[in-house]
């Protein structure tokens, strides 16, 4: 691994961003967070458009998305993204208040690498977020990055 | 004939009119004394000429319409001929000798009276006459001419020249009165004879004038006398040539036209008798005989065939005679009359034609039928040359034709030719007989007309089937009589598609018909006999074989059906020892008679009993070992003569007692014998009814009918039955009667007596009136009736329809008989409904039904169609009976409650979409803000821990915490009770066993140390949700292991409750019959059943104790699991005491047996 990759963090609620980074931070991931509020900013930031057309080439190492979003939610963006030829094997982990099973089943179906729900305790919550991390930052060996790939044949 | 001769009048008339004038120029030259006119001789001159010119002007009027001539042309010339007598007389005296002008007119005197007659003969003599006195005159004028005296006609003056002229014009008149006869004819024909004659007439003056030229030159010189002979007679020799020349000439001329005609005549002869001989090789070879006959009749040619039909040379045909005599007698009057007539008409006018057709008798004696036709054939118009005819030979087309009329016309079979338009065309006399209709009859209307109403489909599909050109063979319907009877006709027909028509043949084969039906009765009759079982009958052979018999001999002998028709029934084995021999008798006789008498015998029943039979047995018509036999059991023959004495007194009493009585008159009908009978019936004595006074105890109404139709039948010695009413002294009233009669006769034929009975129907008919009336109540009713009401026959056709029917369909009764009714079912009903009708009749079946049937106004209306099958008392099949119902309202009114449904269930979706999307945002945003307050609070808390917090607000922060910990499991149970309420069930078949265990594995014990003893029965399979069922025994038993923690020792127990478990409580049994009954028991702090039914209420919560944690959700959602899966849910319970829950669900359809070993126990978990 020679570079820390980004990891891309989807989420609306600034309460929700503040302690997932803090849950982060406690567990010592150096990695990038880059947070977006909604799903839009999202996939401009994905495809390098909008405010994101100047970014540094390269996907996230993971996308932690929330499910309730504006403008574009979740669920959306997982479809966009699992469609697309470039982006579709970026891991994406759905990180979400809901253990709804219609939810569970739509974003299986649309082909998320996980889903994880929020805990409401504390200490279970930072539990969780520290073992994402920890799985999707450093145990797990990203895909190939399709984007930088294609480009430079190209 | 002269009379036709009309020849130019014009010269003889201008000779008379100048001989006239001359003698009148005489007699005036005479009158004034002229001196070139002597006197004694003017007068008779002019006289004789004006005689005869007036004579000749007569005769000229010969060509007038009065034939007779004129007497004056008599009286005139015998005047003149006194008058020439006298001339002679008067010259003689005076010396003169006028003999010229005397013979003159002697000559024609004589002339003219010959003249008077038409005859040729006498014609051409007065002419001679006239040419002679012409030739005297040319003498006497040449002699004056010439100046020469010239005897015996000297000319002496000019007087007598003048004469001479006038005679001269005279002669030349009288040659011209007949200028086409005699003499004359040559001279004045048209032909070249008479062109040259009156060329070569001028030469005649050629003498006349060389003749004066030599006499004057003669005598004014001295000329030599025979050099001017000389030369007169080369100058004549000349003329003559010329003439001959001349002659020769034209007759060659003529010669070699009349060669050339010769020739192309014979030309065209020969032509003509080339065509004349093919005309007539083509008339020998025509089969067709050829006559020609003159205008008379009389054959001029016969070709060879004619003279072969007739059988006749023609010389014998030569006369009419004999052609007639060969005509048939009978036809000969006809023949003849017909030819004559037409022969007559065409001398008249030739178009005529003639034809006739009749028979000849050839001389061998054969006869022929011929058909002659005759043509006139006429050269000019109006005039007949000859006849010819033209005899054919039409005996084998004849014969063939009265063969065919003949079988047309005689077969008892009926032939028909008929077209497809369903017309006869052609019938014979058959059908008038066998129908009754005369054949114009029949032609005029289409004959499907006279077919049976049930026959007509059949009909019809038979005709098509000719259409497509196949024959139809042994088709049977019935046909229409006159008397309105039908009669069976079997048909074969077989089309000719060219001509468009039919032939058919029919057989009338109603009497096969009913022989038929008769045989069927018949053999009813007999298997009825056999069937009925009074007695036994079988059909063996005469070798002791049994091929049938009745049961009535089965049971008799105690052998089975089967058994017979395995062949194990046999009368020879049946038959015990010692009746060999009156078998033996019973069989010769067979063998001889045909039938044995009856006989006693016994037969071995098959339990080996004896039975007593008597036997009487007939041999079979047309076998000669297979016989019928009657076997009668004798072992009840005691009972049976009981029987039979019972009956006979039965029978009296019913004699006795009958209303059925006999009586007998004598020939005329009169009661001549007592009749005691008839006495005590009518309560007529003797001297009452003695004679014809029977009569009196009619009722008088039918009196007179019923006298009349008596007298009626001993005429026709007939009396069929006659029905009245009679006085019926007994019950001292009129009852309908019936009576028949049959009339006894001598051996001479006529009537002895009459005998007859009488039966009383006045029941019956009183019942007859019952039924007729009931019907009629029946058919009031069902018209009243507001349902609709059909009936049918076994036929599948409905025959009746009440008035309810007929007003909801505004249709007749006639419209809706048959399958009319079926046109009023709704299109789309129409098939189901048929198919369902035929259906339920095929199978005898009740049916129900319902269909759209079109009402008066249009409108199709449902009808519940109620029908059920009819069947007579002896359960014949009659039809079928049904009801109908209009149910359209309510049809209807399903159909708004579907709606409704629909509408309500959409609601229902709606507000559970509603509820679900509620649902989600629970989830989402209420557990977002609590996981937050968790979340800060417990980084404040890591925050404050390095500052000194004093207790309040250490405990203040636990509050905090706790409360949105709390909140969270709160929503967390509520989540997952509405998704109970909502989530998929699955069903499937669970071993609660199995589930008990799983869920007691998973559980967290705190005090994890504390002591439990659990009790686990065995536990039944049942059907439902494992997640859901999993999270009822979950609850229950969390709930058991947490109100127990006080307990020093926790009791846990787990069962099922049985229907023979008498610890189940009373009240459930009926319960238990349908569902498992599971039970969690514990002994914890229980609770007051004061509040047992809050229990399973949301949010319901019994202990305030917050040593008991628990949201009061729990409860409620282990009560929505088991509602549904279709149980119950309940507790009981008691403070300290512990408390049991109760759940039960649906036993599994097919019971299973509990899977594992009885109960067993666990030691409390350490």
């Amino acid at each position: 691994m020679t570079e820390l990759k980004r990891i891309l963090l989807v989420e609306d609620s600034a309460n929700d961003v503040e302690l997932i980074l803090t849950a982060l931070s406690e567990n010592s991931l150096a990695n990038e967070v880059v947070v977006v509020r909604d799903g839009e900013e999202a996939l401009d930031y994905l495809y390098r458009r909008g405010v994101f057309r100047l970014r540094m080439e390269g996907n996230p190492i993971v996308v932690l998305l929330d499910l309730k979003l504006p403008k574009i939610d979740g669920l959306e963006v997982l479809a966009t993204l699992k469609a697309d030829h470039a982006l579709r094997l970026v891991p994406v982990v759905v990180l979400t208040s809901s253990q709804e099973e219609p939810d569970l089943l739509r974003c299986y179906e649309l082909g998320t690498n996980a889903y994880v729900v929020k805990p409401i305790n504390f200490q279970e919550f930072v539990e969780v977020i520290k073992q994402v991390g920890l799985f999707w930052a450093i145990v797990n060996q990203p895909p190939p990055d399709l984007s930088l790939a294609t480009r430079r044949d190209s | 004939m002269p009379e036709q001769n009309h020849g130019n009048t014009t010269i003889p008339l201008l000779a008379s009119g100048m001989v006239v004038s001359l003698s009148g120029i005489m007699l005036l030259g005479w009158q004034f004394n002229s001196a070139a006119l002597d006197g004694w001789r003017v007068a008779p001159l002019a006289s004789g000429l004006l005689l005869s010119g007036l004579t000749l002007g007569l005769l000229t009027r010969r060509h007038l319409p009065k034939r007779q001539p004129h007497i004056g042309t008599l009286l005139l010339p015998c005047l003149l001929l006194l008058l020439s007598g006298w001339i002679s007389v008067q010259g003689w005296q005076v010396g003169v000798a006028p003999f010229a002008p005397a013979l003159g007119f002697a000559g024609v005197g004589v002339a003219l009276v010959l003249l008077r007659s038409p005859q040729p003969f006498w014609i051409q003599l007065a002419q001679s006459l006239v040419l002679i006195v012409s030739l005297m005159l040319v003498q006497s004028w040449v002699s004056f001419t010439y100046t020469v005296p010239a005897e015996p006609f000297p000319p002496e003056t000019v007087l007598l020249m003048v004469a001479i002229v006038g005679l001269g014009i005279l002669c030349i008149g009288l040659l011209f009165l007949y200028p086409q006869v005699g003499w004359m004819a040559p001279l004045t024909s048209d032909r070249q004879g008479g062109v040259l004659a009156r060329r070569l007439l001028p030469t005649l003056l050629l003498p006349i004038g060389l003749g004066w030229l030599f006499i004057q030159s003669d005598q004014a010189a001295d000329a030599n006398p025979p050099v001017a002979m000389s030369l007169l007679v080369v100058l004549m020799t000349g003329s003559h040539g010329v003439s001959i020349w001349k002659s020769a000439q034209t007759l060659n001329r003529l010669d070699q036209q009349h060669q050339q005609s010769e020739h192309s005549c014979q030309q065209a002869e020969a032509a003509l008798q080339a065509s004349e001989s093919r005309y007539r090789q083509l008339a020998e070879c025509l089969e067709e005989g050829i006559w020609i006959r003159d205008p008379a009749a009389h054959y001029l040619y016969t070709n060879s065939s004619y003279e072969r039909l007739w059988g006749l040379s023609k010389v014998a045909l030569g006369s009419n005679a004999h052609w007639l005599d060969a005509v048939h007698p009978q036809d000969r009057q006809r023949v003849e009359q017909s030819f004559r007539q037409w022969i007559k008409q065409s001398l008249d006018q030739p178009s005529g034609k003639y034809c006739e057709e009749y028979r000849i008798i050839r001389p061998d004696g054969s006869l022929h039928w011929v058909q002659e036709r005759g043509y006139a054939v006429s050269s000019t118009p109006g005039e007949v040359q000859y006849f010819c005819g033209i005899v054919r030979d039409i005996t084998e087309c004849r014969r063939v034709q009265v063969q065919h009329d003949g079988f047309f016309q005689l077969s008892l079979d009926l032939f028909c030719v008929a077209g497809f338009d369903g017309y006869f065309q052609r019938v014979n006399p058959a059908f008038e007989t066998t129908l009754g209709f005369s054949a114009s009859e029949l032609c005029q209307q289409p004959f499907l007309e006279f077919v049976h109403p049930d026959d007509r489909a059949a009909t019809i599909a038979a005709v098509e089937q000719l259409t497509t050109g196949q024959p139809v063979i042994h088709f049977e319907n019935r046909y229409r009589c006159r008397d309105g009877s039908y009669r069976w006709i079997d048909w074969v027909s077989v089309p000719s598609l060219e001509e468009g028509v039919l032939f058919a043949v029919g057989h009338d084969v109603t009497r096969r018909k009913q022989l038929e039906l008769e045989l069927r009765a018949s053999e009813a009759r007999f298997r009825r006999l056999f069937d009925s079982n009074i007695i036994g009958i079988i059909f063996p052979d005469i070798h002791g074989h049994i091929f049938e018999a009745n049961d009535a001999f089965l049971d008799m002998v105690g052998y089975t059906r089967a058994e017979l028709e395995a062949g194990q029934v046999r009368w020879s084995d049946m038959t015990p020892p010692g009746y060999e021999q009156q078998d033996q008798q019973a069989l010769a006789e067979l063998a001889q008679m045909g039938v044995c008498r009856p006989f006693e015998k016994e037969y071995l029943r098959k339990d080996g009993s004896r039975v007593p039979v008597l036997l009487a047995g007939a041999l079979l018509p047309n076998s000669s070992d297979r016989t019928i036999a009657f076997v009668l059991d004798l072992s009840e023959r005691k009972q049976a003569e009981t029987a039979v004495q019972q009956s006979e007194e039965r029978y009296r009493s019913l004699v006795a007692a009958t209303t059925s009585l006999v009586w007998t008159t004598d020939a005329e009908g009169r009661f001549v014998e007592p009749q005691p009978l008839w006495q005590d019936y009518t309560g007529q004595d003797w001297h009452a009814y003695h004679g014809y006074g029977w009569g009196d105890a009619l009722h008088p109404d039918d009196r007179d009918h019923i006298e009349a139709l008596w007298a009626q039948a001993l005429t026709s010695r007939q009396l069929h039955k006659v029905e009245g009413r009679l006085w019926h002294a007994a019950s001292q009233q009129y009852r309908y009667f019936e009576a028949r009669a049959v009339p006894i006769l001598n051996a001479d034929g006529s009537v002895r007596e009459w005998v007859g009975t009488l039966t009383d129907t006045h029941d019956r008919r009183q019942a007859e009136s019952a039924l007729r009336e009931s019907e009629v109540r029946f058919r009031q009713m069902t018209d009243a009736a507001p349902m609709l009401v059909w009936m049918s026959g076994p036929d599948k056709r409905c025959t009746y329809f009440n008035q309810a029917w007929l007003e909801f369909t505004g249709r007749t009764m006639d419209q809706e008989l048959g399958h009319g009714w079926a046109e009023g079912v709704h299109p789309d009903d129409f098939q189901r409904c048929l198919d369902f009708y035929s259906n339920a009749f095929d199978q005898r079946q009740p049916f129900e039904m319902e269909y759209r049937l079109r009402r008066f106004d249009g409108q199709y209306r449902w009808i519940l169609d109620i029908g059920v099958p009819r069947f007579t008392a002896a359960g014949d099949f009659l039809g079928y009976i049904g009801s109908c119902v209009d149910i359209d309202d309510r049809k209807q009114a399903e159909a708004t409650l579907e709606q409704r449904v629909k509408e309500r269930t959409a609601q229902l979706e709606a507000a559970n979409r509603e509820l679900e999307s509620f649902s989600y945002s629970v989830s989402h945003d209420l557990r977002a803000p609590l996981r937050h307050i968790a979340g800060f609070i417990e980084l404040l808390q890591k925050r404050l821990q390095q500052t000194a917090l004093d207790d309040t607000s250490q405990r203040y922060m636990t509050i905090i915490a706790d409360t949105a910990k709390q909140a969270g499991v709160l929503i967390d149970d509520l989540l997952a009770f509405s998704r109970m309420g909502r989530s998929e069930m699955r069903q499937i078949e669970i071993d609660m066993n199995q589930l008990v265990q799983e869920v007691k594995r998973t559980l967290v014990i705190e005090p994890a140390d504390r002591p439990i003893q659990w009790c686990i029965h065995p536990l039944p399979r049942v059907q439902g949700d494992p997640a859901m069922l999993r999270l009822v025994l979950q609850n229950l038993i969390e709930n058991a292991l947490k109100y127990t923690r006080s307990r020093s020792e926790a009791y846990i127990e787990i069962g099922c409750l049985s229907s023979c478990d008498s610890n189940s409580p009373s009240g459930l049994l009926d319960l238990l019959n349908s569902q498992e009954v599971f039970y969690v028991r514990d002994n914890g702090i229980g609770f007051n059943m004061q509040y047992a039914h809050k229990l399973f209420g949301v949010f319901q919560r019994l202990h305030s104790d917050p040593k008991y944690e628990g949201t009061g959700i729990g409860l409620a959602n282990v009560r929505r699991i088991v509602h549904r899966h279709g149980g119950r849910t309940w507790a009981e319970g008691e403070i300290e005491a512990g408390a049991t829950f109760y759940f039960s669900l649906p036993k599994l359809p097919v019971s299973v047996p509990p899977i594992q070993p009885p109960g067993w126990t666990e030691s409390p978990r350490s």
